[in-house]
């Protein structure tokens, strides 16, 4: 099998992910912030660890100020309702990711009024599309880092000095960047991102990162572990996301998996192959790859006269996994032009070589060339 | 003695900083119930002579403290005065 779906999940995972998760399950097993065992509290250090580490990773100040949800699409969900009220205005951008769209969206339906800035036909958001938008009703900017259908990565920091310039927060989805390339988040207003792409964890973990002094209501309501005898969330962080029993196995997973990319800084390597994937399709006269080259992981391409998703088929049947469709991005479709069928995306993962790259296009071009 | 946080993550925090910036050993426990009026709170157990370290230590984390209990042992029974 070649994997090129690291867009949607990476994988294979690094071995010592794969230990965390079975060393949790047999030697530990305990829920972590409950009770004050000792695999309890080893529990509980696992995660203070994965925080550690995750701050290490992004420069984030304050690491008990990143909680952890199931996947990215709850944190921006837990973003976007903890902060934004009727009447407050949000600014998207029209390469994001249904995650946000369709949570924006129920925003407006919650009685918020949503703006949309458009990108270019590459993908690209510029900044100045985004603060034409900005009212004195403006509450949340929120923009995705790098389009997982094009890769394209947008200046996330010069869209936060405009935030800042006119007291809007903001929120950037990391998704398709944690992880992929290097990201100082030490001045972000809250960031949201998964735990099982380009951070190497397993699905069922994405985090939800807020700075001191943001004011925001949790999504959930439970037991944290701490403040019991209270009708009322605790007010600290992490305790106040922290409501139910965690997915502790897996954020013994993301630990390692965060601690691997310290380790081995995967984003040369990560570039590199993008890079030659997509100067290898390029070079494939019918076939066109929307987005720049500099780019994360997903490379999306259209190929002259056949469905994204007949290639797919064929490509399965080789034992070739891509993903073909609108990839829960049809906002980005529309940008890029590919609404109407969508396009074929080859994500290539850290583990993948170049010579993965060259069967899947060998298979490819017989495809196509058929 | 005991300091008493909000929260298990805080506690790991100040353990953790605790040993490797102070060379103090420490252990969580279960803040005991006759000490919290919340309920389910958390606790660092260190010894009495290293008070103040654990102080300058939270306040270098921004971890409030929100009591310091010394323990006094009487026969089998453990005796909790706050500080």
């Amino acid at each position: 099998m070649i994997y090129l779906d690291n867009a949607a999940t990476t994988f294979p995972k690094p071995d010592a992910v794969i230990s965390a998760v079975t060393d949790f399950l047999t030697k530990c097993g305990a829920s972590p912030g409950r009770g004050s065992y000792d695999s309890a509290l080893h529990s509980s250090e696992i995660l203070f660890r994965c925080q550690e580490n995750i701050a290490t990773l992004f420069s984030i100040p304050s690491p008990e100020r990143i909680v952890f949800t199931k996947n990215a699409t709850e944190a921006i969900n837990a973003a976007i309702f903890g902060t934004v009220l009727p009447g407050d205005e949000i600014i998207i951008s029209s390469m994001e990711h249904n995650s946000v769209m369709r949570s924006s969206h129920e925003a407006t339906v919650r009685g918020a009024k949503l703006k949309i800035a458009h990108a270019s036909p590459t993908g690209k958001v510029d900044p100045s599309s985004i603060e034409r938008l900005i009212s004195n009703k403006t509450k949340l900017i929120c923009l995705i880092h790098s389009s997982n259908v094009s890769g394209t990565i947008n200046d996330i920091h010069s869209v936060l000095s405009i935030a800042k310039k006119h007291n809007i927060l903001t929120l950037f989805d990391l998704s398709q960047s944690a992880g992929i390339i290097p990201i100082d988040a030490s001045l972000f207003d809250m960031a949201a991102f998964s735990g099982h792409k380009g951070l190497m964890g397993t699905m069922g973990t994405g985090c939800l990162y807020v700075r001191e002094g943001i004011s925001i209501k949790p999504l959930l309501y439970g037991g944290t572990g701490s403040y019991s005898e209270s009708a009322r969330m605790p007010d600290f962080f992490p305790d106040l996301f922290h409501a139910g029993t965690l997915n502790a196995p897996g954020i013994a997973a993301l630990n390692e998996g965060v601690k691997f990319i310290l380790r081995e800084g995967v984003y040369e390597k990560e570039a590199e192959i993008t890079r030659y994937l997509y100067d290898s399709l390029m070079n494939i006269p019918s076939v066109t790859v929307p987005g720049e080259r500099e780019r994360t992981s997903a490379v999306s391409i259209t190929a002259k006269g056949f469905d994204p998703i007949f290639i797919a088929h064929e490509l399965n049947r080789e034992g070739i996994c891509v993903r073909a469709g609108l990839h829960c991005a049809p906002l980005a479709h529309r940008t890029l032009g590919t609404i109407e069928k969508g396009t074929l995306r080859f994500s290539p993962g850290f583990f993948t070589e170049k010579a993965d790259i060259d069967i899947a296009l060998m298979s490819f071009k017989k495809i196509i060339e058929k | 003695m005991l300091a008493t946080v909000a929260s298990v993550n805080s506690a790991n925090r100040l353990k953790v900083h605790l040993s490797d910036k102070y060379h103090i050993p420490s252990r969580i426990i279960q803040t005991p119930s006759s000490l919290t009026k919340e309920g389910c709170g958390y606790s660092l157990k260190f010894e009495d002579k290293h008070k103040n370290a654990v102080k300058s230590c939270a306040a270098e984390l921004r971890i409030n403290i929100r009591a310091f209990f010394r323990e006094e042992n009487t026969g089998n029974k453990v005796n909790y005065v706050k500080e």
